[in-house]
């Protein structure tokens, strides 16, 4: 097994660095929510429709499925001993993670985005 | 080889009869509302396909959080959102050693399970 792997050190950093993303994403996202009021299609969708705004929700989704990843795998790992029940179930996180994803990826080809 | 004198350790699990301490409520709780929002990531990001796919999908978004059982579901996310990001800045200060003193711990945590019935009272000023 890699040093990395046997560590954990790469899950725990992961952990940290997708959180402060996120965080700070997130104090941005309320923000503009609270004061700007973004509350008809067209100015919740001209919001996303700007390059670094793209971007930086992006980033946001890759830190959450990042994040959703190590954290959910942590609970199971904690909390189901039996092999086969737990594989099944990590298996089944890691397929639920890769469609999630990929249905935000199709959000963002749609076009309105 | 067993020492008969040991008395075997007591094992106490009763959920309702263990007073965990304040730390522990929120660590678990930070564990709870991880799981909760994880759970929601599907519909969340299927109100924000919608949201965004035409003017008729933003406005059915918009009317389905009226529905009760809509704005029931957004509570408990307004709650699992404030508490999760609390005691996840928490874990990241204790990470660089802040407030990591018994004391401090257990105030960060008040805080920390405070904050998030305060996140819960702000989502019902809100949305109710």
């Amino acid at each position: 097994m890699s040093w990395r792997a046997a560590s954990g050190l790469h899950a725990w950093l992961a952990q940290r660095i997708s959180a402060i993303y996120m965080a700070v994403f997130l104090f941005y996202f309320l923000g503009v929510l609270a004061f700007c009021q973004p509350n008809t299609f067209q100015a919740w969708s001209d919001w996303f429709a700007s390059t670094p705004m793209q971007l930086a929700t992006a980033g946001f989704f890759i830190a959450l499925f990042w994040h959703a990843w190590v954290g959910v795998r942590d609970v199971l790992i904690d909390y189901i001993k039996p092999f086969a029940v737990r594989m099944g179930l990590l298996v089944s996180l890691a397929i639920t993670m890769i469609l999630l994803a990929l249905w935000v990826v199709k959000v963002f080809l749609a076009g309105a985005l | 080889m067993k020492n008969k004198n040991i008395k075997p350790r007591p094992v106490y699990l009763n959920l309702l009869r263990i007073r965990q301490p304040v730390t522990a409520i929120a660590s678990i709780g930070h564990r709870i509302s991880g799981v909760l929002i994880f759970l929601s990531l599907p519909f969340v990001i299927w109100m924000f396909d919608q949201s965004l796919s035409s003017a008729a999908g933003y406005a059915y978004i918009g009317e389905l959080l009226q529905t009760p059982l809509m704005k029931l579901a957004s509570l408990l996310l307004a709650w699992a959102l404030t508490h999760h990001l609390l005691a996840g800045i928490r874990f990241l200060l204790l990470d660089i050693d802040v407030g990591i003193a018994l004391d401090k711990a257990r105030l960060g945590a008040w805080l920390v399970n405070g904050g998030g019935i305060v996140g819960l009272l702000l989502a019902m000023v809100i949305i109710l």
